[in-house]
This record gives structure tokens, sequence and C-alpha cells, in this order.
């Protein structure tokens, strides 16, 4: 049996005085007066005891074909987790982690909502022998399930099939919103702590109408005012960019994908490293973007959704979400190529959705315009028409956009849907991890002879695109189902 | 088109098929019920907010009215409704797996293949039992579609397809 590194009694400590020491901390020294968190630091001492304890008895054994973790002084767990099972040995390392040598390594098998073990900390070079063991041991267990296994495992280092640059991270910092969630997460600690909680407020209003541009410069005051608020917003666009794009920067930071074996490895983090799995045969839906930005760029962005992986695995650290953040258009070709194999993306035989369908997409549209424009109406007066024209000529060009780029292909092993012209989806679905056919009809698909068809798979859907084809001629749509269904059933289910 | 049938019953012959008729009797019961229920609770509602606060007369008899009226539309839908869902329900089981057609403004049709079925419940309320009724649900590892219920079969029938679901996968289909 083998134990813990002795280092993962600091690591277990720290971990409960981030959650139990810091709330209070921050109270304490911002907001003096009782408060829960200041109740919470309580259950520090317990918890300190609670890691000399998981110190002392957690050990691990490598069996011969199964990992075995053992744990707990008053109640024991055993638990057995046989090679064959292992989907992912994952591996997360924060700052201090890598101060130090260590790691934290999240065991995953298929069952996964959560990571099967979670083993805090181990050396790295125990972390490498688990792995070879874990791999070498069950890899005769782990090809067999596999319909498409001729490679041999090669451990010379491949090239990267994804490479993330400085001007990559910075494009995903562009096209992924985070700032918005920075800024949001600023804002709760603030309300938390409410430091303007005992400022004046007539000082505040006061100081506020000194600063206030005064009327008398000539400049008409609502000019002013307006320009103000534009400058303001603008300004805080710019800042959301710009922590958006920080925020990219340190989480993907030298961002490699390389394909080893039957596995996709990912590689990335400035602060907290990651190194997590993607099993290929475990990808159940793969999803690619070009917002404007791609495009001007030449780029994509790639999504995966794998079996067993819960929406919380972000917070937890190890996103296996990304099969690359950002892409180049002449690199997405070998990717897609090393992933799905079987699927010939670039020959793909595009069938158009119900044309007719602009009609009901700008009737949707010049619905919408007409409640905006009454709306605006009401402060605006006439020139709420012009809002009206402006509506109708946007909803005019959406739809027939819409239609343009809409289009689906049923290819030899998947099915394959795209959709949106401003910000182009694409997933891709293989027939063999498709779960549940629907054919749905609204009464207004009823009306206009159509139906949508969506294909259900595993996975927690966090990826926003799906095959989910609306608008299609509805004998489209029911012979579409007949031959998804038979594909479907021909093919086994493999995890 | 059931080329040769492996299953002795006529559970999978690749027809559609309505639910048992008896449904509709335990639909009209089950939303009687919940429609008394809810007619009661605002019932209360309404009384003591018109004991609380000074009203007239009339915005009192107002008030009623309007409760009786909406009492009486989830009575009246309560009794209506159910024969006309009943119609708009039908499954159809062969060996490749299961179709269930649902919906009476919004139609959806789901399939399942039989190798997509990870296990199914039979599952009986009291007034279903009464009757002799039984709900199935067949769970896949979907998203969406995790759960898909069925509701109104014959204890039997929601049995027999049951078996007929988790039977082992046909040879043929195995690639």
């Amino acid at each position: 049996m083998r134990r813990l590194h002795p280092l993962s009694i600091v690591f277990t400590i720290g971990l409960a005085a981030k959650r139990l020491l810091l709330p209070g901390l921050i109270v304490l020294l911002f907001k003096p007066g009782g408060r829960y968190e200041i109740w919470l630091m309580i259950f520090f001492v317990p918890a300190v005891l609670a890691a000399l304890a998981k110190y002392a008895s957690y050990r691990y054994r490598m069996g011969p074909d199964e990992l075995v973790v053992r744990e707990g002084i008053i109640t024991r767990n055993e638990r057995h987790i046989p090679y064959g099972r292992i989907q992912n040995i994952d591996l997360v390392q924060n700052l201090f982690h890598r101060l130090f040598g260590v790691a934290e390594v999240r065991v995953e098998t298929a069952s996964g909502e959560r990571p099967e073990a979670v083993i805090r900390v181990l050396s790295l070079s125990a972390v490498g022998a688990m792995r070879e063991h874990v791999f070498r041991g069950g890899s005769a267990d782990r090809a067999q399930p596999r319909a498409t296994a001729p490679e041999v495992v090669v451990e010379a280092p491949e090239p990267p099939l994804v490479k993330l640059g400085l001007r990559d991270l910075v494009l995903v910092g562009l096209t992924n919103h985070r700032g918005m969630a920075v800024v949001a997460a600023a804002m709760g600690l603030f309300w938390q702590l409410d430091p303007l909680g005992d400022i004046d407020e007539d000082l505040v209003q006061q100081k506020m109408t000194e600063l206030a541009v005064p009327e008398t410069v000539g400049v008409p005051g609502p000019l002013v005012t307006a320009l103000l608020v534009a400058g303001g917003i603008l300004l805080v666009l710019l800042l959301l960019t710009l922590l958006s794009i920080a925020w990219a920067a340190m989480r993907y930071h030298g961002f490699t994908l390389r394909a080893r074996g039957d596995d996709l490895r990912s590689e990335y983090g400035l602060l907290t490293h990651i190194t997590a799995t993607i099993p290929r045969h475990r990808i159940q839906l793969l999803s690619m973007r070009r917002g404007p930005i791609h495009r001007w760029f030449g780029r994509a962005s790639v999504q995966v959704e794998t079996a067993g992986q819960s929406r919380g695995d972000e917070g937890r650290g190890v996103d296996r979400l990304w099969l690359a953040p950002m892409i180049g258009d002449r690199e997405l070709g070998g990717l897609l190529e090393k992933v799905l194999p079987d699927v010939d993306l670039a020959s793909l035989e595009w069938r158009p959705i119900a044309v007719r369908a602009w009609r009901r997409i700008i009737k949707r549209g010049i619905a919408l315009a007409l409640l905006i424009s009454v709306a605006a109406g009401l402060a605006l007066g006439w020139w709420a028409l012009a809002v009206l024209l402006a509506g109708t000529a946007l909803a005019g060009l959406h739809a027939r956009l819409y239609v343009k780029y809409a289009g689906y292909a049923l290819a030899p092993e998947a099915v394959v849907y795209r959709s949106g012209w401003w910000t182009r989806k694409m997933s891709v679905v293989r027939y063999g991890k498709i779960q549940a056919l629907a054919l749905e009809e609204s009464p207004f698909d009823r009306w206009n002879r159509m139906a949508s068809v969506h294909v259900d798979t595993a996975g927690a859907g966090r990826v926003g695109h799906g095959v989910d084809i609306r608008y299609l001629e509805a004998e489209v749509a029911g012979t579409m189902m007949g031959h998804l269904a038979h594909e479907t059933g021909v093919r086994p289910f493999r995890w | 088109m059931p080329t040769e049938s492996p299953i002795p019953t006529t559970i999978a012959d690749g027809l559609d098929k309505r639910i048992d008729p008896r449904a509709v009797e335990v639909q009209r019961i089950g939303g009687s019920i919940a429609a008394a229920v809810v007619a009661l609770a605002t019932l209360i509602g309404v009384l003591s907010a018109l004991l609380a606060a000074t009203n007239t007369m009339i915005q009192g008899l107002l008030w009623l009215g309007a409760w009786i009226l909406v009492s009486a539309a989830s009575g009246l839908m309560a009794l209506l409704w159910p024969p006309v869902r009943y119609r708009h329900i039908s499954y159809r089981v062969d060996d490749k797996g299961i179709q269930i057609r649902k919906g009476v403004w919004w139609k959806s049709t789901v399939s399942v293949p039989h190798s997509r079925v990870q296990h199914t419940d039979v599952q009986q309320g009291p007034i279903e039992r009464s009757f002799g009724l039984a709900t199935l649900i067949i769970h896949t590892a979907g998203t969406q579609h995790a759960a898909i219920p069925l509701s109104g079969l014959s204890h039997d029938i929601a049995l027999g397809i049951r078996d007929h679901l988790l039977e082992d996968e046909d040879p043929r289909s195995d690639v």
C-alpha cells in the first residue's frame, strides 16, 4: 500500500482554510460585526483534525488489474477501480502544487457524475508511475471494445494537434465573454461586504453635483450627458474585453492538444496547470463555432461533449469541453481527421432546410420589430416608424441569411447540422452515439407542413449547439427520422 | 415490416397502437382531484381575503363569481381534455425499438432504438392501480430524452413492452 505525499496535510488544511477561514477573515477586516462567516471559522479546528486523519488513513495500491483506494478511520471505505474501466487520469496543479512538485489526481470512469477518486496530493513521480501502471495494465482490456484501434501507441512527442499562441489567446478573450463573469463575481463580493454601507449618501450626492459638467460651458446639457453616457459604456466594454483577454490568457496559457494512442491529451493553464485526457471514443458530439472575429482571422473554435461529464466540471478545474479554444482553418482539417477519422467533413453533401421557412422567420422578426417600435413610440413619437422600418429590413435580412446558411448532411457515419449566419455553428454526431430521436411539430409547423428533428446524445448539454434541425419539410423530416433510427439501431452503443 | 418475429407475443408487431381506453377515466379522476384541490385552496384564499379587507358587497360577489368561473372551467377541462389527449397518443413497438407519439397542439414523436434503452420503470399510482393500468418509463443515456414516460398502458402490456425492450440485443444488430 502507498501513502499520499506528506505535503497533502498542508494542502488539505490549506483548502479548509480557504473555505472556512478566508470568508471570516475578510469580514473581520473589512466589515466588523457578527456574521455567520465568523462562526464558520470554528469548523476549521475539526477540519485540521480531519486532514491529519485523512493522511494517516489514506492508502492506495496498484494491483495487477485494479486500483484500490482505502480511506476512513471510523467508516472504512475500500474502493476497487478496474484499470479497464478507468477513462481518465487528470492532473490539476495550482501554483502551490507546482512550487512543491506535487499534483492533485482525479481518476474517472464512465459512470461519472463525479471523479471516482480524487487523490490529493501525489508527487509527480508517483503520478507518472500510476499513469504508466494503469494504462499499461489496462491496455489489453481498453483496446478490446474499440472498433477502430489499429493505431500503435507511440509515446514519442508528436507535434501537437492544437497549440495556442498569444494571438490565439487574445482572440479567445475577444470571443469568450468572460469579462462579464469576472465583473459578476466582483459585484457579488462587493455586495457581500458592502464597503459603501457607512458612507454618507448626501455627501456623495454633493460631490457628484460638484463634478458634473456645468451647463454654462455653452454646449447643450443633454448632448453632454449623452456623450458622457456613450463614453462610459465604451469604457466599460473596453474594460470587460480586457478582462476577458486576461482571463483567457491565464486559463488557456500554453494550451496544447496531443494525440496519445486513442486518447487526446490537453495541457493548459498559467497559474493552475491542468492535464486532461479526452478519450476519443467518449466524444458524443463535436461542435464548431465561427463568429465574425473567427472568420476575420481565419479561425474556428471546437468543443466536444463527453459522456459522464457533469456541468460543474469547469468549476472544479478540469475542463474537457474545449478541443481547441482557437484553431486556424488550415490546422482544423488535420484535427478533425484525427478526432473523427470515419467522418469526411470535407466532402459533405449539404441539404437545405425548407426554403419557405424564411417567410415564417421574417413574420416573427416583424412582430418583434412592431412590439419594439410601439414601445419606442411612447418615448420617440413618430420617429418610432424609422425603428419599425429598420427592424423590418433587419428581419428580412436575417430570415434570408438564416435559410441560406442552415443545412444538414447525412454522412455514412454521422449526421451533421449547421446553422447561424452571424455566428456559424456546425455540430457532428456519429450514429453510434445517438440515444434517442424526436420529431417535433408545433401548430405553426403543421400549418406550414414542416417539422423539426432533434437528435439526443449523452453528455451534459453544455455545448450550446446540437443537432436540432428546425424548419424541415414534413416529408423530409419523416424520411430523415426513419433513416436516423435505422442507422442508430444497427450500431451498438458504447461509452 | 416485421420479417421474422423473435417475440412470441403480439407486442412487437410494428403496428401503431392506442393506449388503454380506461386511461381516459384515470386522467379524468386525477384531473378532477387536482382541480378540486386547487379550487378549494383558492376558495380559502378568496374568503380569507374578503374577511380581512373591508369590501363592498359588489366587490365580494365579483370575487366569488370569478372563483366560480375559473373553478368550473378547470373542472370542465378535467372532464373534456382526457378523451382528446387519448386520441393523440399512440405507440409502436417492433424489433428495432419503440416509437411514441404524443401531443395535441405540439406534437412529438420520440423514437428509441432497442440498443439505447438503459433501463425501464413500470410505475402504478393508486388510481392507475385500481384500474389495472401502469406508466412505463424508458430511460436512455440521452440528455433531453433521458426519461420518456408512456402512461395509460394496461399493466400486462407495460410489463410486456418492458420485457421486450430489456431482452438481449438481437444478434443481427451487432455489427
